[in-house]
């Protein structure tokens, strides 16, 4: 590992990675107190219109209906496409600039022939990506807790409880920065590597909603990572999500080990 | 001894063959010029140098390492400077240098300090403000800030006003004053013919020619128009064979000589003349027919002959 690779990396996201903690605790806070304040008419509506009972469901992973705590709604803000979109969006931009070797966008011309192992390349992004990926979860959890604070929610949330489905969420970024590594890797072009990455992460969304309205996407949408991201579940048991968590983590690791595997064997063409 | 020794270097993209059998020889302290078209292969045979590209036969050896296994260790002894370079935009010039410096396991300052002002570069500005001349200046400097042993640079002059490409030229000859080695990718015959003493050319990604520049000249058509002292002079003259005549008047013949000069002056001497006029050897023409011309077949590796660094 480079640590002129890593504190270059960190320097280039450090604007951008800030924005995003800012935007993550900034919508968590606002989740807490819209929760304590809606969370009776939103229950109501959600009841009375099956199609967003639908859509919560694919958001969540489970029905939501009955008698549901404030710590379980409030769930609900950690699979809020304001917070998947910005957290995907900094692990394309990172995952994406070096790897793919693109001379217009990486310099990698000028990165690529320093005195540096390609691996060396490949592990200094990854640090700076993987220490983004557990604050964002940090900054989740952080959100509800300050929201908790200040707004104070008319039922008291269980913070520790939290920690699963943040947990939950690192690793979901884990392996969606790990397959954007492989993906990089195997791409000469920056736009074509997001571009590949974005129909990943579309397409793994579109099976996920699919299957709560056709039964036989079931057997296809394992392979979507928003199968493996189940928080209110998890809050609700209170169980940890051993099995999901170990596939998106060894699933993660092995697209990264695959891509470090390519990016030292591969060409950088002049494109 | 050689900086780059290339045996049958071979690369293809799918069906199409970037680069066929190219056996080049660097000879060490030289600045050697990568001549040829757009598209003819140079670019392909540095990133190969460089260990950005695998080889599909043959192999290149760079610095006594092999360029693609011993990558790291060899860049490091390596300055590059790419055809198309780019920074980071919201970098300034010194942070930019900073990074490839530290990337480099550190730089003297000194060398920095000095090159900057060699180059006339203002390194506070974001390199976003840099004009291309100025990036392009930039790219100079990280190439030749860590003394490397061999400098590739490719077409560098790109961008470049006059009294800067003078710099340029002084630090290249510096360089190659120290001992170290310069290739020099360019597709303009005049300025590696200022800048260079030896020459490469690259056609179709064949290699074409490799020579001193020295011997190229030799081999170089110049011009001669001979005007003679009596009429019918011009008709009956016997000439020697390497002059091929173009235009014959009653008493004046213009054409061109190849080869050594000493060959023409001899019989020159036994001709009575009024007036005559001899270009310098145009090495433009030369390389015109090369780059025209249907390409040698592919050079037998084993036997680099024309080569005596």
């Amino acid at each position: 590992m480079s640590r002129a690779v890593v504190l270059k990396t960190a320097r280039d996201s450090f604007v951008l990675l800030l924005l995003v903690l800012a935007a993550i605790v900034t919508l968590e806070m606002l989740y807490v107190l819209a929760m304590g304040r809606l969370a009776h008419d939103l229950l109501d509506i959600w009841r009375k219109i099956p199609f967003l009972k639908d859509v919560m469901r694919v958001l969540v992973g489970v029905n939501i209906s009955g008698d549901v705590s404030a710590t379980t709604l409030t769930t609900l803000g950690l699979v809020h496409p304001v917070l998947l979109a910005t957290s995907w969006a900094f692990l394309l931009t990172v995952c994406t600039r070096d790897i793919t070797g693109d001379i217009d966008a990486g310099i990698a011309d000028l990165v690529l022939t320093l005195p540096l192992p390609r691996a060396a390349i490949y592990t200094g992004t990854t640090v700076v990506w993987v220490v983004a990926c557990a604050l964002f979860a940090a900054a989740a959890w952080c959100g509800i807790a300050l929201g908790e604070q200040v707004f104070h929610p008319p039922e008291p949330l269980v913070l520790h409880r939290l920690l699963i489905p943040v947990v939950n969420l690192c690793a979901l970024l884990l392996a969606i920065g790990g397959v954007s590594m492989l993906v990089s890797a195997l791409s000469s072009r920056r736009v074509v590597a997001v571009a590949i990455m974005l129909a990943i992460l579309l397409a793994s969304f579109l099976v996920n909603f699919l299957e709560v309205f056709i039964d036989q996407m079931r057997y296809v949408s394992f392979l979507g990572f928003m199968h493996y991201y189940r928080p209110v579940d998890a809050v609700r048991t209170g169980q940890w999500p051993v099995g999901q968590l170990a596939v998106l983590l060894i699933g993660g690791a092995t697209a990264w080990t695959i891509g470090l595997w390519r990016f030292n064997r591969r060409d950088i063409p002049a494109v | 001894m050689y900086a780059i020794l290339t045996d049958n270097l071979s690369k293809s993209y799918g069906r199409r063959q970037a680069l066929d059998g190219v056996s080049l020889r660097v000879p060490t302290g030289s600045r050697f010029g990568f001549l040829g078209p757009n598209g003819a292969g140079k670019t392909t045979t540095i990133r190969l140098l460089l260990g950005l590209l695998r080889a599909t036969a043959g192999s290149a050896e760079v610095l006594g390492g092999n360029s693609w296994h011993d990558g790291p260790r060899l860049r490091a002894q390596i300055g590059y400077l790419p055809g198309d370079v780019r920074f980071y935009d919201h970098f300034t010039g010194r942070r930019m240098l900073a990074f490839l410096a530290a990337a480099r396991g550190g730089v003297a300052d000194a060398e920095i300090h000095r090159l900057t002002r060699q180059f006339d570069l203002d390194l506070n500005r974001r390199i976003r403000a840099y004009s291309r001349g100025m990036k392009q200046k930039l790219g100079l400097i990280q190439a030749l800030m860590h003394r490397p042993r061999l400098l590739i640079l490719d077409e560098p002059t790109t961008a470049l006003d006059p009294l800067v490409r003078e710099v340029l030229a002084d630090e290249l000859r510096r360089v190659s004053a120290d001992g170290r080695t310069v290739l020099f990718s360019s597709h303009t015959l005049s300025e590696v013919e200022d800048l260079c003493d030896w020459v490469a050319i690259l056609r179709d990604g064949r290699l074409i020619e490799q020579e001193r520049i020295e011997t190229l000249r030799l081999r170089a058509v110049r011009q001669v128009e001979l005007v003679f002292e009596h009429d019918a002079q011009a008709a009956g003259a016997s000439l020697p064979p390497a002059l091929r005549i173009l235009h014959r008047g009653p008493r004046s013949l213009s054409g061109t000589w190849t080869g050594p000069p000493a060959p023409l002056l001899q019989w020159l001497h036994g001709v009575s003349l009024r007036d005559i006029r001899i270009s310098p050897p145009d090495l433009e023409h030369l390389f015109l027919a090369y780059y025209e011309h249907e390409p040698r077949p592919a050079q037998d590796p084993t036997t680099p002959a024309k080569v005596s660094p």
